[in-house]
């Protein structure tokens, strides 16, 4: 007996950015009529404005499209986007067990990348079906031989039916659809069983509650069905269905195999976590789909509104922003230097840099952001473990007897001309090989223990830079390591200032101080007094750099009508000084408290 | 309670040629319309002075341009009819710019009669150098020539003096100052050459020169040392600070410019003039500027109309920032009292920084903090 979803396909595409994801995605919603061309033209997957500013993809996104095969029947084919950077690991590896099949493509120059490699092992660890596509075949230096071979030595897949493509130009999108009616799976799964269905994404819609795009696997999802979350017993009943094609519409119900968003009157997006399973009340599903966690944060930096009189606003900012992003942490913090504010976590420095735009872009506010900082795990000498996020929280060196930090695993892809400045950064990081793998002859993969703090410094745009671009990353979190740890203080003209500061190792603190003093003589503008700026470990000063304070401005007449160009030129430049955070005498900007970041070595 | 005091300020335009850092309201016309511009100021002050009954005259000041071009009858008009107007005491200042060229004594000794008791000498410089590059025609000899003729006829004598400017250098600033130390002159007026577009009226050609990359000037820190020259080459001749670009021998110092500084009201007379009058309470004024050019100024005036191109409404807080702006020029400083009450602390940094001093309950300050005037006011706004 034909089972009612036999019809389903559903997938997703693998892309490193730039790789031409979200125009191959916008021809398949052209090809099967979804959209017209004129909807694509503002690439319809990457919705979120920072999202396409990025060219990257944040949340994750499913459209539901309607195709006509060529062996005269109808398909649904399910397009499940998943999130394109490091920081979205977890999520991504969710989006890809709602999954049979992934499409892979490769950029017809470019090659393999190790983020493309990292979530190909991902879909292959998910047993889907992956669909190569060899993407940009328009572009002259274009070698599709090569990397169909590379395909096959890099991966391992078979990439004799690899689809030649020209996202841009419409090249190849039939086949693509082709091959994912042929190859791909129709999803398993009895409509009639127990319900279970996944969390793969979740958002907080102010009119509608907690939206959760859930993939059925077994029984049906129907309105008024009572329902229960896995992990937290809680129940809710269904209200509303729907499905993305492109735009929400709403179904009757949601059967084994398919993929749909579901309402409940949940009111808290951290009741619907990515990765939960849903169940019905009374006829419980015996197992939840495996491999839910609880994403943590892993950086946390401080966040203080420049005027304090915007503290309410920011919270409020914060809750909200909070509402759509379960990973996304915060909790009051105070600092001597910036006054009230909060201490944020986030998944990596991409998560944090998002936060920080949204909450300047959207909320409108001036903020400061200090450097970020790892969870550090300070046991002190009573024995005691304690978990640290903040420079500021360190105990004093007396009082601990050991520190550790998290090390992640770090796999890199790199062109063999690069090993040796590959290799150099990651020594330069303090990192520990683990393997190194020739594959081919232009690749090599490497595989080092580096620690996370190392990782969070400007680690990728050194990659980026040492490898002119080719070289890429994937990392997980290994575990904690004993380290020997400073924490490297600032002093403004002999005022600390707790917000600047930093722990580095030991043996690069010197280096650090000096760097970082250089880097705050670079940004602090001079002012009307001298700007004395010191590193110190404890109480010794270990590099002093000195802003010169300037020495005249405007000696002139100032009668008549001159006396309202000068009123109006000192109201601008205090406007201008809004954007600066004044701790004592000094005027610092923000970019000061992140300079930690943009040390050159 | 005596009324509040104001001062007159009367402009005219015209000049033989215009020097190219100078952004006040001028014109070179070959023929100036001496009776039709008197015609048109008297006109005015009769449209302008209503709004100032009440207060208090205290000064006159006729600048320019060039004055000096003013015939002198016109100017005796022009000074009686203010007098008459609004009861100028007698011995009230009444300032008239003079060009070097313009200096003969016979001409000086007109301006007496017309009732002038304070020439204003545009000197800039004795540094032929120093003067070609900043435009103006006179040698030294003639402005030394030229301040004594002023001298000869009315012992209030003022000077102003130019540094910063392409070829000056601490040599030439010292020098300059030292020169005039040694002449009659009771009042200087030393001005760093300004061509930042955002205080100039207009852009001036040396701002565009500047702009252009064409106009290579002494680096700020040359500019302080050179200001420094200047001010201990006055002091050692007696003639003391008393703002941020003036100096005077004790009892000199200028009745009509402390009336700016201490945000007292002025009316403003002629092409391109500015006026402002203080509300009663003194919580909003009304400041407005003339039409900068003659043929517009002097038609709109013709036809009985009030001759203001702008006009801005000052209230409370634009009012507290200037008074902080202005007060902090001089060396009577700020009352303490008029400082808003959450600068207090930031105040108290700038004492400690020895960019300011308390005296007397008042805020002044230093030496080095009137160098960073602007940078201190920026941190006092409210």
């Amino acid at each position: 007996m034909p089972q009612e979803n036999q019809h389903i396909r559903n997938f997703s595409i693998i892309a490193h950015i730039d790789h031409g994801k979200s125009t191959l995605a916008d021809r398949l919603l052209e090809k099967t009529g979804t959209v017209t061309a004129r909807e694509a033209q503002a690439q319809f997957l990457d919705n979120m404005e920072l999202e396409r500013e990025r060219g990257i993809t944040i949340k994750a996104q499913t459209v539901r499209m309607i195709y006509r095969a060529l062996d005269g029947k109808e398909y649904v084919l399910n397009l499940i986007d998943t999130p394109g950077h490091v920081d979205f690991a977890y999520e991504v590896s969710r989006s890809l067990a709602a999954c049979e099949g992934a499409v892979l493509v490769v950029d017809a120059s470019q090659g393999v990348e190790a983020q493309t490699l990292a979530n190909v092992y991902q879909a292959l660890d998910h047993d889907l079906e992956i669909i190569p596509v060899i993407n940009k075949i328009d572009l002259p230096s274009a070698d599709v031989e090569g990397v169909r071979r590379e395909i096959e030595e890099v991966i391992g897949l078979d990439a004799k039916e690899a689809v030649p493509t020209s996202a841009k130009e419409g090249i190849g999108i039939q086949d693509i659809l082709e091959q994912i009616v042929r190859k791909v799976p129709p999803p398993g799964g009895d409509p009639q069983a127990a319900l279970k269905a996944i969390i793969f994404d979740s958002w907080y819609d102010s009119y509608r509650g907690v939206v959760m795009l859930v993939r059925v696997f077994e029984g049906t999802l129907a309105p008024k069905q009572r329902i229960q979350l896995f992990s937290n017993k809680r129940e809710f009943e269904v209200q509303d269905l729907g499905v993305f094609a492109p735009f929400s519409r709403p179904v009757t119900k949601l059967i084994a195999g398919e993929v749909g968003v579901v309402v409940a009157n949940v009111k808290d997006v951290h009741d619907a976590k990515v990765g939960d399973t849903i169940t019905e009340v009374g006829r419980p599903t015996d197992e939840p789909f495996p491999g839910f966690k609880v994403v943590k944060p892993m950086v946390f930096s401080g966040v203080f509104p420049i005027d304090a009189k915007d503290y309410d606003n920011l919270r409020d900012a914060l809750v909200k922003l909070r509402l759509n992003d379960s990973a996304f942490t915060f909790e009051p913090e105070t600092s001597q230097a910036l006054g009230f504010g909060f201490r944020c976590g986030y998944l990596g420095l991409l998560h944090m840099e998002i936060v920080q735009e949204r909450l300047e872009r959207e909320y409108e506010l001036s903020l400061i952001t200090t450097a970020p900082s790892v969870v550090y795990r300070v046991t002190d000498t009573q024995g005691e473990l304690q978990e640290i996020d903040s420079p500021a929280k360190l105990p004093p060196v007396q009082r601990i007897a050991k520190l550790e930090e998290p090390i992640l695993t770090c796999h890199l892809h790199g062109r063999t001309d690069d090993v040796g400045n590959i290799l150099k950064l990651c020594q330069d990081r303090r990192g520990v090989q683990r393997d190194l793998k020739y594959i081919g002859t232009r690749r090599v993969q490497i595989t080092y223990d580096i620690p996370l703090a190392e990782v969070v410094f400007d680690f990728f745009d050194k990659l980026k830079s040492v490898s002119r671009g080719y070289a890429s990353l994937d990392y997980e979190l290994k575990g904690y390591a004993e380290a020997d740890l400073v924490k490297l203080d600032f002093l403004l003209n002999g005022e600390p200032v707790d917000a600047l500061s930093v722990i580095v190792h030991r043996d690069h603190s010197y280096q650090r101080g000096r760097e970082l003093c250089g880097k705050l003589k670079e940004v602090i503008p001079k002012q009307m007094y001298e700007v004395a700026i010191q590193a110190a470990i404890g109480a010794k000063i270990i590099a002093r750099e000195t802003v010169k304070a300037y020495r005249k401005n405007v000696l002139a007449k100032c009668y008549g009508g001159d006396i309202s160009r000068k009123r109006k030129l000192l109201e601008k430049q205090k406007e201008g000084k809004k954007r600066m955070k004044q701790v004592g005498s000094v005027e610092i900007p923000q970019e000061a408290f992140l300079a930690v970041l943009k040390v050159e070595d | 309670m005596s009324a509040r005091p104001f001062g007159v300020y009367v402009h005219f335009p015209y000049c033989a040629v215009h020097c190219p850092y100078c952004d006040f309201a001028v014109s070179t016309e070959r023929v100036i319309p001496q009776e039709r511009y008197t015609r048109a100021v008297l006109v005015e002050l009769a449209l302008r002075a209503p709004s100032f009954a009440g207060l208090e005259p205290r000064s006159l000041y006729l600048g320019g341009g060039t004055p000096s071009l003013w015939d002198a009858e016109r100017v005796a008009d022009v000074v009686t009819a203010v007098r008459a107007r609004f009861r100028l005491p007698a011995d009230a200042e009444v300032t008239l710019e003079a060009n070097p060229e313009s200096c003969e004594p016979a001409r000086l000794a007109a301006y007496r009669g017309a009732g002038v008791n304070r020439f204003s000498v545009g000197v800039q410089s004795f540094d032929p150098g120093v003067l070609a590059k900043l435009g103006r025609r006179h040698g030294p000899e003639a402005a030394e020539r030229a301040i004594r003729a002023a001298a000869a006829v009315l012992p209030n004598v003022a000077v102003d003096l130019i540094y910063g400017a392409r070829r000056s250098t601490v040599a030439t600033a010292r020098s300059d100052a030292e020169r005039l130390a040694g002449l009659p002159v009771a009042h200087v007026s030393a001005y760093a050459l300004t061509l930042d577009p955002e205080v100039l009226a207009e852009e001036v050609p040396l701002a565009r020169l500047r702009r252009q990359g064409r106009l290579p000037l002494p680096s700020d820190d040359e500019v302080v040392a050179q200001a420094r020259a200047v001010r201990a080459a006055l002091r050692r001749a007696g003639i003391r600070r008393y703002e941020i670009s003036n100096f005077a021998r004790a009892g000199f110092e200028s009745v009509h410019n402390r009336i700016y500084w201490a945000s007292e009201s002025y009316l403003g007379l002629g092409v391109g003039a500015f006026g402002c009058r203080y509300e009663e309470g003194r919580e909003a004024a009304l400041r407005w500027g003339n039409h900068r050019a003659p043929a517009a100024y002097l038609a709109t005036v013709e036809a009985g109309r009030l001759p203001t191109a702008e006009e801005e409404r000052l209230g409370a807080r634009e009012l507290v920032e200037e008074r902080l702006m202005l007060a902090l020029r001089t060396r009577g400083g700020l009352p303490l009292s008029e400082l808003p009450p959450s600068k207090r602390s930031e105040a108290d940094a700038l004492v400690r920084g020895r960019l300011a001093v308390l005296r007397e309950d008042r805020l002044v300050l230093t030496a080095r903090g009137m160098e960073v005037h602007s940078a201190v006011v920026e941190r006092l706004l409210p």
